[in-house]
């Protein structure tokens, strides 16, 4: 009985710090994004604008110059590089949270695993507010959408999980060796270019195209290409099983996090 | 009943050359040293502290800087983790640390009062059923809707000092804090503490300020080195104080 309590604990308690402290993550996500913007004329406009500016810009080099000949290019191209902004941005900006926010981390009684979660949430609220220029885009390519946009809720999910769980680790690893941000930054490049955004997995040899479906990264990157770009819904069973494995690793990511956090407050 | 027991409470930092926050000094110390294990330097910022609280007392902490007075506020606030010892508490805590210390000058006041009270432990509902309140007591009606960059450093530190008193708990902790804003202020935040007192609230009370400690205190205990010294009597603690 004892055993099977403290196992409930160590499933639930992650999940309990999310709803406990749902309004201070979430304010503090949305101060990340005013400060961001604070004191520019378009201010949370930006979060639009730049994502537009930068569509345009691909738009231009890979249908005008490069002449890309796939369907929709830059549709499949954004579909993809929003999220992957989200998941990018995240990691690096949560790798160095625990180290900037010496203050919370010092003087509050509060659990610094929120300060990590902040930051993932913020560049979810940047996603989320891409998303109208996205459909416009949608709806210049004449792509329509289908059922398959109910997918998306989950899939954003999904990805809000993942991107938790991984932030975790160098958000802890930072403290103890500074070093860590900068290593982050490069491994994160490299993965942009391992998960097919820029190129369809149908590119890839055949025998590393199965990748996609093991790598869980570049397939929630698919299930959003499936979403706004092919129009057809994601597998359902690999959508669940998504789900499972991102629950897995918030809960894994959540707990090395929080066995180190004791000497935090000696190491800042 | 007591409130607040620390028993047998050391703290250990190991600052030694040993700790390398970059790849570049680790490298470097490796050529110069080589293989040989560097000596490990502990120092102690806590040895052996023991002493408790009762309810509704105020005990002062005095000490010369550096003498561990934060760090054992942290860990009875439960900030940080002590090396060995114990420290049991009774009821709900509030550490009044670095007052201020998560308030973003580009957030307007009022965005940094809402921000400060849910750090600070507050619910969401508490923070805007107090909001006229902690402004009142702020006199910061005028520009509570400017950005805290704007703000003087005085009425910085009255807005962060009129949130964390706004807090409600059974034990708090006060690190160096009556020294803010203007002569009326202070005369404010005096009422403040007296207001505690009379609640009777359990108060631990750090300050360089012989005057104030001797206002407000009960007992003192007084702080050399990380050792407990002396544990008792104001003036007595006081007096060890000051001879230094």
């Amino acid at each position: 009985m004892i055993k099977y309590n403290c196992f409930m604990n160590f499933l639930i308690k992650p999940f309990e710090l999310l709803i406990k402290y749902y309004y201070l993550i979430y304010i503090l996500a949305l101060k990340e994004l005013k400060i961001r913007y604070r004191g520019s004329v378009f201010g949370f406009l930006w979060s639009m604008l730049n994502p537009l500016l930068n569509l345009i810009i691909y738009t231009f080099l890979f249908v005008v110059i490069f002449k890309n000949t796939a369907k929709a290019y830059p549709v499949y191209f954004f579909s993809g590089i929003l999220p992957w902004n989200w998941f990018a941005s995240s990691i690096m900006e949560a790798t160095s949270s625990v180290t900037s926010s010496a203050g919370f981390v010092k003087n509050s009684t509060l659990p610094s695993e929120i300060v990590v979660i902040v930051k993932v949430l913020a560049n979810g609220f940047n996603y989320l507010l891409s998303l109208p220029i996205l459909f416009l885009f949608l709806f210049l390519f004449h792509i329509s959408i289908g059922l398959s946009i109910f997918y998306l809720p989950i899939i954003i999910i999904i990805e809000f999980f993942i991107a938790s769980s991984i932030a975790f680790f160098p958000a802890t690893w930072n403290v103890f060796f500074r070093d860590t941000q900068y290593i982050i930054q490069n491994i994160v490049q490299l993965a942009f270019f391992v998960i097919p955004v820029m190129y369809f997995d149908t590119q890839l040899p055949p025998n590393l195209r199965k990748l996609v479906y093991i790598d869980p990264l570049a397939y929630l990157i698919k299930c959003y290409h499936d979403v706004f770009y092919s129009n057809i819904a994601p597998r359902f069973e690999l959508v669940l099983a998504l789900l499972l494995i991102s629950i897995i690793v918030y809960v894994l990511g959540f707990w090395y996090f929080n066995h180190k956090k004791d000497v935090f407050v000696d190491y800042l | 009943m007591i409130d607040i027991e620390v028993s047998n409470v050391s703290k250990v930092f190991k600052r030694s050359n040993e700790r390398y926050f970059s790849m570049k000094s680790a490298f470097v110390a490796f050529i110069k040293r080589g293989l040989r294990k560097a000596p490990k330097q502990t120092v102690y910022a806590l040895k052996d502290v023991s002493f408790e609280v009762k309810t509704g007392m105020t005990m002062g902490v005095v000490g010369k800087n550096g003498a561990g007075k934060s760090t054992l506020l942290r860990i009875i606030s439960g900030i940080m983790k002590p090396t060995s010892g114990r420290v049991k508490i009774k009821g709900k805590i509030y550490p009044l640390l670095e007052l201020g210390a998560g308030f973003h000058p580009e957030l307007t006041g009022r965005e940094n009062v809402v921000i400060n009270g849910l750090i600070m432990g507050m619910s969401k509902k508490e923070i805007y059923k107090k909001m006229d309140e902690i402004i009142e007591f702020a006199e910061l009606k005028d520009v509570i809707d400017e950005p805290v960059r704007t703000y003087s450093s005085g009425m910085y530190s009255r807005l962060a000092f009129s949130v964390a008193f706004s807090v409600d708990a059974d034990i708090i902790i006060l690190d160096e804090i009556l020294s803010t804003g203007d002569m009326a202020f202070q005369q404010k935040s005096r009422q403040k503490v007296l207001d505690y007192k009379r609640k009777n609230k359990t108060i631990l009370f750090v300050s360089h300020s012989p005057k104030s400690i001797r206002e407000f205190c009960d007992e003192a205990i007084y702080l050399e080195k990380g050792t407990l010294k002396y544990k008792g009597d104001v003036e007595k603690a006081l007096k060890l104080y000051e001879s230094k």
